[in-house]
Formats: C-alpha cells, structure tokens, sequence
C-alpha cells in the first residue's frame, strides 16, 4: 500500500462525497428515532398482526406480533450502527498495537505473532464469530466481542505490511541511531505515517461487519430479542414468507443499503487517499 | 514441487494444532460452572468433587487441552446435548450437502467472476464497463441473508419457477435432477459476495496487465484482440488465485444462513439449529471441523498456485 496526500486543489471523488452524506443521513434516523413520531417498536397490537404495506397508520406493515415494521427499522438503525462501528474501532486500536509491537520487535517476534494470526485466518471468519458469541452467550456484548476478535488480525496483518515497509527508511534509523527506545518510535515515528492507510482500510471493515453483526443476530446469537434489530427482523420476518412476502425483504433490504453506503464511502475514502490495497477481504 | 508441497503440509501441522486451540478456548469461555449446571444447587461438595475429577476438570488446563484434543484426533467429539447422538456423526452426514453446495456456489463465483472481471477490463465501450462494475460492487456488499431471501420471494413464492427450499421434492423423493433444482438458488445466493470480490480483483489485475510494455509490444505487432486477451487472462490469473482461499473462506460462512434460509440439510443448518438449542458440543464440533476441512482446501489451492505460477515454488 501506498499513500499519498490529496493536492489540495484536486476535488473529492462522487463516491467519497455520497457515502459520506448517506452515512450522516444513517447516523441521522439513529439519533433521531426517539424524537420521530413513530409507534412503540417494541410493543404490538395483535389484532393487527401481518399488515400489509401502506396500511393507515402503518405505512410498511406489522410483523408477526402486530408491531409497528417501519418504526421497527428506524430504531433498528441504532443496532446496525453500533454493530459496525464499535468492532472496527476496538479492532483498528488492538490491531494497530499488536501490529506496531510485531513490526518493530525483531524477525522472532514478527514471526511467531503472523504465524498466530495465520490460525485465526485459518477459521472462516462467520464461523469464528459463532463460535465465540455461542460461547459467551447471546447478546450485544458477546457479539461485539466476537466480531472485534475475528477483524484483530486483519488489521495487525495490515500494520505489520505497513511497518515493514518503514523500518529501514532514514528516519527510522535516525531515530534508532539517537537512541529513541521502541515506545518513542512507535508514537512518534510509526504512528503518523500508518494512520491514514490504516484508518481507511478499516473503514472498509465497517460494511462488513454490520452485515457480519446482522448475521449473528439472525442467528439468534446478537442483540436480545424484543429489542429492534434488522437481522432478527429478518429472521422474524421469513417466518410468513408465504403469507406477507414483502415484509420480510424490507430489514434484508435496509442491511444491504447500509453495506452499499459504507462500502461506497470505503470505497471513495479509498480512491480519494489513493490507496493501493490488495487486502479487500 | 514436491518439496514445495511437503514443506506446505508441514506448515499445516502447526496451524490444525492452533485451530484446535482457540475451539478449545472457546469452549472454555462459557460463563458459569460446568459442575454446577449439572448437578444444580443442591449437591453436596464431595458429589461436586467427585464430577469435577471424572470431568477432568482438575487438572491443569493444558493438560485438559491435551486430554481434548486425544480424543478429538480419535473423533471423540462428544455427545449433541440437542440430538442425543454422537457430534461427529451428525457433521459427517450434514458435511457432505454442504460440500455439493459450496463447490456449487464456488463455481457460480468463479466462472460468473471471471466473466464480470473480463468485462469489466476488455470491453471498449463504456456502458458495459460501467455496469460490470457497478453490479460486481453491489454483488459485493449483499448480505447473503438479504438475496438469500430475495431469491425466495421472486422466483420460489411469486413466479414459482424453482422450490423454495428443502434439497430434495419431498413427495417424489427426487433424483439427481431434482437436487439439482433445489440446489441453484442457495448456490447464486452463497457465490454472490466471492463473485463480486473476484470480479473487482481480477479486473484491477487486468488494468495493471494490460498497461505493462509486453502487451504494447503485442499491439504493435497487430496481434489480434482475442489473442491479446488470453495472454492478459493467464498474467492475471495468478493473483486471482491468491484471494480464492480467502474467499472460499467467506463462502463457507455464508453457507450457514443460506442454508438455514433454504433448509438445506447441511452443516450451516445444523448449526443453527445447534445455536437455538444452545448445543455447544455440535456447535464447536461442527467449527472444528469446517476450520480444519479449510485447512486442507488452502493446501490444494496452494499447490494449484504453484503448479500455474513457477515463482511461488521456491
């Protein structure tokens, strides 16, 4: 990977531009979902079970339990976020540390610490994800858990390449010759120079991971029952595929938008820093 | 070759140990005491002592691990607490259909990656270009789940043109055509992703082939296009293969909601039968397995990598 600054003339890529406005506008619906006049999510009226679209007073339908499906996917929007964003910071932070430790504590170091991360690489990320939230029990925290522990290694993998690329440039042996101790390297040296392509490949991670958290919730193994969450939605949902068809394509169609736009501003983060990567994985 | 090969597989030992590993620690972050779950509040000490030695689980916990991992390499790996039967009899059966849907979903990837890719890179004329490459983008970030579904409503529930679900008729019993059937929308909705990637990967590979002074050489000397395109292909094919591995990877996870969408009697059905039972011998059985199943797949696409590519045997 290699990375250059924008010049400051040249403009922003379309796509950096729209993912950027549809991320706000997610963020947006999430902040403001308890100010919109919507229904109770979590609570239902089962004489009005199964409703189907445009319906008065449901606009999108009512689920199998007579809630409410458009207030259901708006509140859900808060799950999704928080099932992307949270992983990828706690795994670009871990990530990063175990990444710079291994890149600037000699070839043993490197070497033991790749080899370790080759294991996990070896596990089909979904299934190690199951694995782990099965394991600490269904939940947020397990979920959130499990998906920050299955994109550690991406990251580390990527901040040893990048690290490695550093180490005999000038300055770093400048720095060594003047007696600067590892930690002081790290921060001061390393750090700056890897943020930018770190930061902008885990922006990539974050589609990834609200399709991955909406997966383990599917399952049964994310965000606890009642409250709104679009892959337990699905879920929920493909119940009554026969009876209401539509419904249950609404929370599987709301996932995928919010995988095109983080994808898209990935993608236009990506172009805009000129990052080359053959990491998408 | 063959020291290529060998010195892959001693690589392997270490990484299957690894994987036995972190399931084994897996196993050992379910919260709660495994005693007293089973013997309830009410036992007395020595009962509690008395189980926790039979269980082993005195012992030091590398020696616990060793103890697991004799009898997992001997295929003792416990008893589904759901099933009632032996966990390893209950993956090997499910194993095989998810073997035919995978291999399925991997072909529909790579044949469908391959065409986009090339589109995407050869095509002269812009339209064509522009939709490869959007479709593969949005290939790329469907959640299996969501086309999984979408595949269902379109063409099982609204046109009825192929079954919803199941692997085979369930009144005829069906033959191999009739598994068939079953078998083409959970593999479009598993190939999907790994389509998407493949055809982005390869097509970047391609600009980059065909920017080199080699096919300038051959334009100049008036080479056919065709001609051109193939040699561009076999430069390319390479680094195509290097994220198959990877991607395989993803497609064998999206089989577990692809299957649990089409009830497709396979290991990513069990499993989730597995998770709402709250099953966890036929949950980390079943991941073992698959882990180490993978292993041996990367071995293979490792060797086809060297038998294309004379620069990876060193």
């Amino acid at each position: 990977m290699a990375i250059s600054p924008p010049s400051p003339r040249s403009r922003p890529p379309a796509a950096l531009v729209a993912g950027t406005v549809a991320v706000l506008a997610l963020v947006l619906v999430a902040a403001l979902a308890p100010l919109l006049p919507l229904p109770d999510p979590d609570v239902g009226d089962l004489s009005h079970r199964l409703l189907s679209l445009g319906s008065p007073g449901h606009p999108l339908g009512t689920d199998g339990q007579g809630r409410d499906v458009l207030s259901r996917l708006v509140w859900g929007t808060q799950a999704s976020l928080v099932a992307g964003l949270v992983p990828v910071a706690v795994a670009g932070t871990l990530g990063t540390l175990l990444g710079i430790v291994a890149g600037l504590g000699g070839p043993r170091l490197e070497n033991t610490v790749m080899r370790g991360l080759d294991v996990i690489f070896a596990f089909p990320a979904v299934l190690l994800a199951i694995s782990i939230a099965a394991s600490l029990g269904a939940g947020l925290v397990s979920m959130l858990v499990a998906l920050s522990v299955i994109l550690v290694p991406a990251v580390a993998r990527v901040v040893v390449t990048e690290v490695a690329g550093l180490r005999e440039l000038d300055f770093m042996q400048a720095a060594r010759a003047s007696g600067a101790r590892w930690p002081t390297i790290a921060r001061w040296h390393v750090l700056p120079n890897i943020l930018p392509q770190v930061s902008v490949y885990c922006s990539a991670l974050v589609g990834l991971c609200v399709v991955l958290g909406a997966g383990l919730s599917f399952l049964g193994l994310g965000v606890a029952p009642p409250r709104a969450e679009w892959g337990a939605m699905v879920d929920d949902l493909r119940q009554h595929v026969f009876t209401a068809p539509l419904l249950a394509l609404l929370p599987a169609a709301a996932i995928f938008l919010a995988s095109v736009v983080f994808n898209v501003l990935g993608e236009g983060l990506r172009s805009h820093f000129d990052v080359r990567s053959r990491h998408t994985a | 070759m063959t020291r290529f090969l060998l010195r892959r597989l001693a690589l392997a030992v270490p990484t299957v140990f690894g994987v036995s590993l972190v399931v084994f620690v897996t196993t050992k972050l379910v919260p709660g005491d495994p005693v007293a779950s089973l013997l309830g509040p009410l036992a007395t000490p020595t009962a509690r002592q008395e189980l926790s030695s039979r269980l082993g689980l005195n012992e030091p916990l590398p020696a616990q691990f060793f103890t697991w991992l004799w009898n997992v390499g001997q295929g003792r790996f416990g008893t589904s607490i759901q099933l009632q039967r032996d966990v390893l009899d209950v993956v090997w059966s499910a194993f095989g259909n998810t073997a035919l849907l995978a291999a399925a979903g991997a072909l529909i990837a790579f044949i469908g990656g391959v065409a986009l890719g090339a589109v995407g890179a050869f095509s002269s004329r812009r339209p064509p270009r522009w939709l490869a490459s959007a479709f593969s983008f949005l290939a790329m970030s469907v959640p299996q789940y969501s086309i999984a579904l979408l595949l269902v409503v379109v063409l099982a529930v609204r046109y009825r043109v192929l079954p919803a679900g199941g692997m085979r008729d369930p009144i005829s019993g069906g033959g191999p055509g009739d598994v068939l059937l079953h078998l083409v929308l959970p593999a479009v909705a598993v190939a999907m992703i790994p389509m998407g990637v493949i055809a982005r990967m390869l097509s970047a590979a391609l600009a980059d082939v065909l920017a080199s002074d080699h096919i300038d050489a051959m334009r100049a000397r008036g080479l056919h296009r065709a001609t051109i395109a193939r040699h561009a292909l076999h430069n390319a094919l390479p680094s195509l293969l290097t994220i198959v591995g990877l991607q395989l990877a993803y497609l064998v996870g999206g089989v577990v909601f692809v299957e649990t969408i089409f009830s497709w009697p396979g290991l990513g059905h069990a499993l989730y039968n597995a998770i709402a039972a709250r099953d966890l011998p036929l949950i980390q059985g079943g991941v073992l397995f698959i882990a180490v199943s993978f292993v041996l797949i990367n071995l293979v696409v490792d060797g086809a990598h060297a038998l294309i590519d004379p620069r990876v045997r060193r």
